[in-house]
């Protein structure tokens, strides 16, 4: 399997994460939340940490013994959940030297996309800038896998930003809960989005935010006197790097911290991604 | 104030003005562009960055703006002019240089005057080829060099280095008449230069009235407020001593310094020498006294001095003491019966020679005593003048006289104690007798054994009837029996006698009394002793002409007058003269005793004192000279610029590296905060 996204060495590095994406589908994102369709099945699926109030019964006692840890035997039924990626595409999203967020947001995407997938869960691609540009159902077949590939591939940066309106328009597609995984710059009003995003909460949502950023959009490089164009509106704003780096600096980690403050509040994952970081890390944040 | 740009030419280059206004414009146009994802959080740092950036930017243009405006200045070379004088024009300068006593005084390397000199040259240095200049020395009545403002400055300049000051005394306000009588006739600007000390004294109080179309400028030498002490007066008392006669000699020493002195005074009166050691407080007076007794009648030369310090002009004073044979009393008989027992009594006397004046003008001034017999209340300025010079004077009333008239010889009420007019001469059909009421005045002295007898004997037949006496009980000496004042002595300065005593035989035969002529000798003794000492300086000063008057024996012998130094003195015969032949000098230039000699014997002197108004050095401080309004300059050379112009090219320079700086620093601390 070799898509632009999801490369084989990628996968042999996605599948050495078997025991954490395993904690990842069953303990976090899967486990965590647990079906509200009650049934029980005897085809064993996974495993999934012990939480307390799980029934002892299904406690694997081999696997204590062998890591002194507590984990429950999991089966078809109780695995499945679905998981909601929504991918900003707007035009700010093409922003980076190397790698523009765009394409770091992707990798993570498909990533993510394989490994839901793999555990047989059902995963749904929402790629969105001003407006909703597409939309693949949940779904967890390998065909289905390669339908998100090959849209991620095609993507490109489109319009202007507008999350609050994408997630207000998405909402309605989406038929069960699940996870909600936000994948952006959230280059946005932070009131709406979250204003968006209550029904979604009100649902019963997991939601996780990805705050996607370039390194040169955290510490603005001096370049000297530089009319500055906004890559969505065309703005200008003309002014030297040094001079604003500092203002600059302030105003983006205010937003910063206001959206992990609401995150905190509202009961949202909140994750800040450099591009200049591998996105593998960006498990490592899911696992904590 | 007026301009003047030297390279005029270059005045199009002031469009260079614009270009640091050009720059800083095109400066910001095109700069690089750069997609940037959001330009949301550029807006808030541009926005919170232009509060400090755009006055700073403000300031770095402003500053170079100047930068370039005062380096193209330079290159211009801009002169500045005082108001109403420009480059161009004719001037016409009169400079009065201060020439009296006090720029004599010694302030660092040179006196005032050399100073004030160089001041004056500076300023005629400044002149161009057409100008015209004069010079007016402010000494006595201000001596001009030229008649009018003249070309010739290179023997002003020659006059300025040769001229040497002198002691005189000067008037602002008759040398700055003559510089405005000077100044009217010509044509161009005038302008007048006081260059002087601005002694205080002399200074303070002077008003100048100038024409608009005149400029007045002062030049102060002297910074120091000058340390000096001097001998400021002479007296004498008694002042028209006679020989044998004790005389006190007064002299006054001024210190007009801050600081206490101590010196030693020496006196040179004939044949005397006497010193006294003396200590001065700061700003203060002493008067030291001498005591003399001269034997011998005529002309004695006083000198009094001190040791040596820095301002020496004043440190001597002089005068010349008249010594007497005897006292020269001038009988005006208007009363022949009193006025013959007086001439009569007072010829027993040595000490006392008497004579019959008449109402010619002069005749009272060369007398000792005045006595008025049957005054009528004639020339009574006359009598109020003696009266104010220490004199002594007998007044016997007569017909005519008003007590109006007695009492107007006294300059304040409280001495004319006689109020009302009531007078009128009593027969007495049953004579009186005196009474003296004051037994225990100096008069009476004599009297008190008993060997002069009794004063208060004689009977009288008639008197003049006044008003009782109220003033001091003392001055009250005898009165009638009947409390009619008879003899009253009014003192301070003088001494007047109001004799209501007849002396005629059908009145009295009080005359005729053993006690009548020592009563009259204590008088005038005791007279004598009460008068206030009075300067007997001649009041000549440098500058002054010394006359010789010969009224007897005028063609024998060569007149010649010598100074102190044994220098002869110029002098020439005036033929107008009205009576005698009279020699008059040259202005003498220094102080001293000057002698009269024929054929080479002396037999006058005259004393040339230093103006004691010249002593005080203070001068005016530059706030007070300001406050009259007078403009003032700090020295010649300020002249010169004020038509040369100031040439302001080198300030500029120094403002424009100025600027440079800050520009520089300013940029710095700018890219700093970048």
């Amino acid at each position: 399997m070799k898509y632009k996204y999801l490369q084989p060495e990628d996968i042999r590095k996605l599948k050495s994460f078997e025991f954490a994406p395993r904690l990842l589908a069953q303990g976090y994102l899967s486990g965590r939340h647990s079906s509200r369709k009650p049934g029980a099945s005897t085809d064993f699926k996974d495993y999934r940490q012990y939480t307390p109030g799980d029934a002892p019964v299904f406690i694997d006692w081999r696997v204590y013994a062998r890591t002194d840890r507590f984990y429950i035997r999991r089966y078809e039924r109780e695995s499945c959940t679905d998981c909601h990626i929504f991918l900003d595409s707007s035009n700010s999203m093409g922003f980076g030297k190397s790698l523009t967020k765009l394409e770091y947001a992707s990798f993570f995407a498909a990533a993510l996309c394989y490994l839901i997938v793999k555990n047989n869960d059902l995963v749904s691609l929402l790629v969105f800038d001003e407006k909703i540009r597409h939309f693949f159902p949940p779904a967890s077949t390998w065909r289905h896998l390669q339908g998100l590939m090959h849209c991620l591939e095609d993507n490109s940066p489109g319009n202007e930003t507008s999350l609050s309106h994408a997630l207000r328009k998405a909402f309605p597609l989406l038929r069960r809960t699940g996870t909600l995984i936000v994948i952006s710059d959230f280059f946005d009003n932070i009131a709406d989005i979250f204003s968006a995003l209550n029904p979604y909460l009100h649902q019963g949502f997991d939601i996780r935010l990805f705050h996607i950023l370039a390194s040169e959009e955290i510490e603005l490089e001096d370049k000297g006197l530089t009319a500055y164009v906004d890559a969505e509106t065309r703005e200008r704003v003309v002014g030297h790097g040094a001079a604003l780096r500092s203002g600059y600096s302030d105003a983006i980690h205010r937003h910063i911290d206001a959206l992990r403050s609401l995150c905190m509040r509202k009961n949202v994952d909140y994750t800040l991604a450099r591009t200049s970081t591998h996105y593998f890390e960006l498990f490592d944040q899911l696992v904590r | 104030m007026n301009i003047l740009f030297t390279n005029s030419s270059l005045i199009p280059f002031l469009i260079f003005l614009a270009m640091p206004l050009l720059i800083h414009i095109f400066s910001r146009v095109r700069p690089p562009e750069y997609i940037f994802s959001s330009i949301r959080f550029l807006k808030k740092a541009v926005k919170a960055n232009r509060r400090i950036r755009k006055p700073r930017n403000l300031l770095l243009l402003i500053l170079r703006t100047l930068l370039t405006a005062a380096l193209v200045m330079v290159f211009l070379k801009p002169v500045f002019f005082s108001r109403g004088i420009s480059a161009h024009g004719l001037r016409n300068i009169v400079i009065i240089v201060d020439a009296t006593a006090s720029m004599a005084y010694v302030e660092g390397a040179r006196t005032r005057f050399a100073a004030a000199c160089a001041e004056a040259s500076e300023i005629i240095g400044g002149l161009g080829f057409n100008d015209r200049a004069n010079i007016i020395w402010m000494k006595g009545s201000g001596k001009a060099v030229f008649p009018e403002p003249g070309k010739n400055l290179a023997f002003l300049k020659d006059t300025l280095r040769r001229a040497e000051i002198t002691s005189e005394q000067g008037s602002v306000e008759e040398a700055v008449k003559l510089s405005l009588e000077m100044l009217s006739g010509v044509s161009g600007s005038k302008e007048i230069y006081l260059v002087s000390d601005f002694q205080k004294t002399n200074w303070e109080h002077i008003r100048l009235e100038i024409p608009d179309h005149i400029r007045l400028y002062t030049i102060k030498t002297g910074t120091s407020q000058g340390s000096n002490i001097a001998v400021t007066r002479l007296m004498c008392d008694p002042p028209w001593p006679i020989k044998g006669e004790s005389v006190s000699i007064h002299a006054r020493i001024m210190n007009f310094s801050g600081n206490a002195h101590q010196t030693r005074v020496y006196l040179k009166a004939g044949p005397f020498r006497q010193s006294r050691l003396v200590t001065l407080n700061p700003r203060n007076k002493t008067d030291v006294l001498f005591k003399c007794r001269f034997n011998e009648k005529g002309q004695v030369p006083v000198t009094v001095q001190m040791d040596e310090e820095g301002f020496s002009g004043d440190n001597e004073r002089h005068m010349i003491l008249d010594i007497k044979e005897s006292l020269r009393a001038g009988i005006l008989p208007g009363e022949k019966q009193t006025a013959g027992a007086w001439h009569r009594a007072l010829s027993c006397l040595d000490w006392v020679t008497p004579e019959y004046i008449g109402n010619e003008p002069g005749a009272m001034n060369d007398m000792d005593i005045v006595m008025l017999s049957g005054w009528d209340g004639e020339h009574s300025e006359k009598i109020k003048t003696l009266f104010n010079k220490s004199g002594l004077i007998f007044l016997h009333p007569g017909n005519g006289f008003k007590l109006s008239g007695f009492n107007s010889l006294f300059s304040n009420s409280e001495s004319n104690p006689w109020a009302g007019e009531i007078f009128y001469w009593q027969s007495l059909e049953n004579p009186l007798g005196l009474r003296v009421t004051a037994p225990y005045d100096n008069v009476f002295k004599i009297f008190g054994d008993g060997e002069y007898g009794d004063p208060g004997k004689g009977l009288f037949h008639g008197r003049f009837m006044v008003p009782p006496f109220a003033g001091r009980p003392e001055d009250l000496l005898i009165s009638y029996e009947d409390d009619v004042p008879a003899l009253v002595r009014f003192s301070d300065p003088g001494i007047i006698y109001f004799w209501n005593i007849p002396l005629g035989e059908n009145f009295s035969n009080w005359a005729k009394q053993l006690e009548y002529l020592p009563l009259l000798a204590e008088m005038i003794i005791d007279a004598r002793a009460k008068c206030r000492p009075v300067p007997v300086e001649t009041g000549h000063m440098p500058g002054d002409l010394l006359t010789c008057l010969l009224l007897y024996d005028t063609s024998s012998g060569t007149i010649e007058l010598y100074s102190k130094d044994k220098k002869q003195v110029p002098t020439e015969k005036d033929s107008a003269a009205e009576r005698g032949v009279k020699y008059v000098s040259i202005p003498v230039i220094s102080p001293g005793i000057y002698t009269w000699q024929r054929d080479h014997m002396a037999f006058e002197y005259d004393a040339v004192n230093f103006p004691s108004a010249e002593s005080d050095l203070r001068t005016m401080t530059p706030g007070e000279i300001r406050k009259t309004g007078w403009d003032r300059l700090k020295g010649g050379y300020q002249a010169r610029d004020l038509h040369e112009g100031i040439s302001v090219w080198p300030y500029l320079l120094a403002l424009a590296a100025g600027l440079a700086l800050l520009e520089g620093f300013m940029a710095f601390k700018l890219s700093e905060i970048k």
